[in-house]
Parts: C-alpha cells; structure tokens; sequence
C-alpha cells in the first residue's frame, strides 16, 4: 500500500542573490513498511524535501511552486495550515537530529509528549502523561514515571534523543520522516534507534524517510534510496543494488568518499572532487558535469532526465524502477561490470 | 531557597553600606552645604545651626554618628547616654536639614506611599500591555499591526514624559472632563500620571518582549513545536515565550526601581507629593540626610528587585538553579 507519494516537487527559497531551487521535480513513492532513503551532499535538498512533506516549507522562508504530495488519499499541498496542522505529529512525524536543540528546555518532557495527545487526540493531562509514561518506557528510557518531571538537560544525551524519538511516536504517525536521526549520537544510540524505527515499520507498517548522508546507514537499513544533487534526483534504486553498480558518477563518487567504520587507517578519506553545486548559479547542462571525470560537450550543455538502462549495453538484470540523470550510465555502469569481471 | 535569600540578604546589607559610605563622602566633597544661602548667615549663628547638626565635628565622626548605632554626642555614648542608639543602622534617617521639624523618616513615610502607589499602578499597566503588544507584534510581524506597534513604541520611548502627561491632561481632563488635572487625594487622581509615568516602560517592554520572541521562534525547538502540530497560539504562549520574555524580566528589575520611586517630572506636573521631587531637590539644596535617605530607599529597591528578578529567572529557565546564583 502506498502511504505517501511525491509528484513533482519544486521548493523556492528567494535569496538576496537571487532565487534559487532547493528542490527540484522531486517524485518518489513511500510504501507501508519500507524505509526510502533520501541522501546527498549538505544543500542537495534532502531537508527541504522533509520540511516540505510536513508542510514546513512556508515556516522555513520558502515557497513550494509546483508539486503534489498524496497522503490518505489527499494532496497535502492543497490543505489550509489548521487541517496540515491536524496531520502533523499525528499521521505524519518528524524526528529531529539534534535533540538538545529540538527538545524545549523549559518544558518538562512529560508536558512536551503529552501536549502532542492533548491535541491531536482531545485526552486529558492525566491520560496523556500515562501515555506518555509508557512512550518513554516503549524507547527503552528506564523509570519513565519519574522521567516525566524531568528538563531535557537532566537527560543523559542518549535519554534525550530517546525521549524526543518518543515524542515523535506518541501518537502513532503512518509516516515518520527522519532527519539524520543518529548523526549527532555515538553508535550504540545510534543503533538503538535504527531498531526503533525498523519496529515501528514492522509491527505497525509505518513508513519512514530517511534523510542521511550516512551511506553505510543507508546501505544497510534503507529498501529503496534517491541520490539528490543540487536539488534533483540523480538516481534512484533499491539499496542494495544502488551501490554495488551505481549509474551516475556522483553515486559512484559518494559511494567511494564514504567513511568506514573500521576501515584501514593508511588510507585517506577519498572526497567527492570539487565543491557542490553553488544553487544560485547553477552550472548550464548537467549541473554535477563541472565536477565529473566523464563529462563531455553533451554534458555540459543539456540537462539529463532521469531514464532506464537499456538490457543489451549492460548484461545486467533491469530492475524496475531504477533509473539515473546521466548521458554516460553506460561507461559508469560498464566500467562496473568490468571491475567486477576483472 | 534558604541559601538564596541569607546570600542576598547578605548582599543587600553590603551594597547598602558600600553606597551610604560612598554617597555620604561625595555629599561632603561637592562644596556648599545645607546654609549656604545667597543671604548669608552671620558667623556666629552660622556656627551655632552647625553645631547643632554636628557639622563642626571632623568627617569620620560624623560618618558614625550617621550610620550609628552609637550616639556620639551629648547624649550618646559620649555624654549622658539617655539616646544610645540612633543612625541608619537603627533605621533613623536623622533631621531633614532643609524641612525643619521634620526628620527625613517623616519626609520619606509621607512622599514614599504615594510614588509606591503610583508607580505600581504604571508598572502594572506597562507591563500587561507591553507584554501583550510585544507578543502580539512578534506573532505578526512583518504585518502592518506590528509596524503600527513598533511606531507606537517608538513613539512611547522617545516622547519625553512631560510631553505625554501634557496631552494626556489636555485630552482626557481639560477637553472631555474625565479625570481631575491634579492632586493625590482619589484613585481617578492616579489614572492619568500612572499612564504618563508607565508610557516608556510600556514602550520598552513591548520592543523587548518582541525581540525576544523573534528571537525565540528561530529556535529549533519552536520549529518541533510547529512540526508537533500544535495551534499557533500554544506555540507562541507555550514554547516560544519563557525564551523570549527574559531579556524583558532582566530590563524590569532596576525599571521598577526607578518607576517606584517616583519621577520628579510626573509628580510635579500632577501637584503628587511623591519621593520623585525630593531626589532632586535634596542634592541640590545639599540636604544631605534626606539626599542619602532617598538614596537608600533607591538603593535598597534596586537591590531587592534585582534579587526579584534573579528569582523569576529561576522560575522561567529551569535551567538555572536558585543555588548557584
């Protein structure tokens, strides 16, 4: 079942140096159990893409200009802000990375995950501070009766983030969009939430966008992934096939600039080459073309759509729904075959 | 708690002696004194009023016998010991110099009432209202009402006050007769001087409040108010206000000390007998008890509300703790 869907999404924000696309012809599909991953570079548009789903653009400064989230069977974009507001926490989350700063420090965390079942289910402070007891018991927060009383700063960092994921499942959202849930967390946190997210997939079918740089993240918990760069899709695919045989250059380059966790000290961390595209003034053509070893004059003059492989230039199976922005999928989807030959 | 308030209490008594100590010896340093008229006295009588206010004793005799508490004269420790106690210490702000027959205990427990009346009631409007317009104007800003207020605030905070309690008497007196021009003898005496007096503090508190709340609503943890789904209003009241309200809590402190005590300006055009005169005109006429009378009063006011203020930050951020301040 399909919970969520993206049509053609496209985010301004006016700057003073002039406007610029933070997110653009953006389509993807969300369905009930599955962790879409969305991942890029800082500024591909990956947070835009999240504000947008619950409606935050206009809070953010911004404008969406065109495009068409279905929820439930309604546009979202089309909702006045008191029926968005209905859905927000209640049908669609968000998690927050930074829960220090996501958490309010003048509110006690009880008050701070009761009020979201105050409002979006009309029970009382008393019934929704039990409910809440046992959201917090849900994470793994130990004692959670007294851990209602407490101020976000007299939470271990663990027990914030913790606390905040429970904030944000409180009331049980369908979809749960997480902003680089375990970025700001040592790793065995950070494990402890991947869990609690693949729980709420699993036993209740919610689904969750995950935004992320962490490829290795992505890699492993992911089932479909969208590369952004410069605020469009560049290619998308299920995760596991997305990485071992990229089609765009940018992928490939990502996928070798990763960190790895116990990986060889000697060698230095590989880099994506050049700076990220400067979204003021994008390059003409393929706006990744001035930091791609394949670029050619096609490149650099058009801008390439995001299509298929065809079967005979590869040999590899087709999966459905992969595709990739780039003229030369080809050589970069060859040249992989060939190093897995060799 | 305990701690908090032996610590301030402490503090207070310092402060308090530190400020005495330093107003009484620039009293002394400034020249002229209480006789000094245009008419001079003739040095025999001038000699014998300083005499009798013990200003012919050498200066750190009369520092002790200021802040007593022992009486070092006649009929002090010195002489016969019927007063042995007396000074500031025993809460005796000594003879006025300038109103004779009063001491500056009668001075200050006549005026002092009055400036506390009145400025509580400007106090307690300015802070309502500006409160609620700074609120207000911050929850809409951009819009044209918070251009409108942020005028109106601008206006409250450069207009001089006599220039505000002039219209205020012009309109709501002379012109449509609601309220007496002046005097202190019913509430409807206070109403328009509470206004005058309260215009720039409401004025201030508007813009800070603003400010803060601004401030306040870029905060991520407002934008997980939103992203909660909560109305607006609870966003505003509820998450982004503690934030915001507390660089106009730390502004209030020593703004209620000078509101309390009265201003010269207001109490004079509404003929109130208040303190505010008295801060004036004491250290110009070098009455020097009742100039360090007031200056006690001011000092003891501005300490106790700092320490107020100290307090309500504890309240608002829990953050802080009451014990570490």
């Amino acid at each position: 079942m399909t919970l969520l869907q993206v049509d053609n999404l496209r985010v301004r924000y006016d700057t003073p140096r002039g406007p610029l696309w933070a997110v653009d012809q953006l389509s993807f599909k969300l369905e009930s159990g599955e962790m879409v991953a969305l991942v890029g570079e800082s500024g591909s548009g990956k947070s835009t893409t999240a504000l947008a789903i619950l409606g935050l653009v206009p809070y953010s400064g911004g404008v969406v200009e065109t495009g068409e989230i279905w929820y439930g069977g309604r546009n979202l974009l089309a909702l006045d802000e008191r029926e968005f507001r209905k859905l927000r926490a209640s049908e669609i989350a968000l998690v927050f990375q930074d829960a220090s700063a996501a958490l309010n420090p003048f509110l006690t965390i009880g008050v701070q995950l009761a009020e979201v079942l105050e409002v979006h289910r009309g029970l009382s402070r008393r019934e929704a501070l039990t409910e809440s007891a046992r959201a917090l018991g849900d994470v793994g927060i130990p004692d959670p009766e007294s851990r209602l009383h407490a101020y976000p700063h007299e939470l271990s960092g663990g027990q914030r983030q913790r606390a905040l994921i429970a904030m944000s499942l409180v009331a049980k959202p369908k979809v749960l969009i997480a902003d680089e849930p375990t970025t700001a967390l040592d790793p065995a946190v950070a494990l402890t939430v991947l869990d609690l997210l693949k729980r709420e997939r699993e036993e209740r079918g919610a689904g969750v966008v995950l935004v992320s740089h962490d490829l290795e993240l992505v890699h492993a918990t992911a089932n479909r992934v969208h590369v952004m760069y410069a605020g469009r899709v560049i290619e998308q695919a299920d995760a596991h096939e997305l990485f071992e045989h990229p089609w765009h250059p940018y992928t490939a380059a990502l996928w070798r600039a990763r960190a790895r966790l116990g990986g060889e000290r000697r060698h230095r961390l590989a880099a994506v080459p050049g700076a990220p595209a400067e979204l003021t003034a994008l390059p003409t053509g393929c706006a990744f073309h001035p930091r791609c070893e394949l670029a050619t004059d096609r490149c650099r003059r058009e801008r390439p759509d995001l299509s298929g492989l065809r079967r005979a230039e590869t040999g590899m199976s087709l999966s459905s729904g992969r595709r990739a922005a780039c003229f030369e999928k080809e050589r970069v989807a060859g040249a992989h075959a060939e190093t897995l030959e060799a | 708690m305990k701690r908090f308030v032996l610590r301030r209490a402490l503090g207070l008594v310092l402060t308090v002696w530190i400020v005495v100590t330093t107003a009484f010896l620039m009293m002394r340093v400034v020249p002229g004194g209480p006789f000094s008229a245009e008419r001079r006295l003739p040095a025999a009588v001038l000699a014998n009023v300083e005499a009798r206010y013990h200003l012919d004793w050498p200066i750190w005799r009369q520092y002790l016998q200021y802040l007593g508490p022992l009486n070092l004269d006649s009929h002090g420790l010195l002489g016969d010991r019927e007063r042995p106690f007396g000074g500031v210490l025993a809460g005796d702000l000594g003879p006025s110099f300038r109103y004779r027959d009063y001491t500056v205990n009668q001075i200050l427990g006549e005026s002092l009432p009055l400036s506390l009346a009145l400025g509580s009631l400007a106090l307690a409007w300015a802070v309502t209202v500006g409160t609620t317009l700074g609120i207000l104007a911050a929850a809409r800003r951009g819009t044209k009402l918070d251009l409108s207020l942020r005028l109106v605030a601008a206006l409250g905070i450069a207009l001089p006050s006599f220039v505000i309690a002039g219209l205020l008497v012009l309109v709501f007196s002379l012109a449509l007769g609601w309220s007496p021009v002046a005097g202190s003898s019913t509430f409807a005496h206070f109403v328009l001087p509470s206004l005058a007096l309260g215009a720039p503090v409401a004025a201030y508190v508007a813009r800070l409040v603003r400010t803060g709340l601004i401030e306040s609503l870029s905060q991520d943890y407002v934008r997980t108010a939103v992203a909660k789904g909560l109305p607006y209003s609870t966003v505003i009241l509820r998450h982004a206000a503690r934030g915001g309200l507390l660089p106009a809590v730390s502004y209030l402190g020593p703004a209620a000390a000078g509101v309390l005590t009265g201003s010269l300006v207001i109490e004079r055009i509404f003929a109130i007998p208040g303190t505010g005169s008295h801060f004036v005109a004491s250290a110009l006429s070098r009455d020097y008890t009742l100039a360090l009378g007031v200056t006690i009063v001011y000092s003891v006011l501005i300490y106790s509300l700092n320490a107020l203020v100290d307090f309500a930050y504890t309240r608002l951020d829990p953050r802080i703790a009451l014990e570490e301040l």
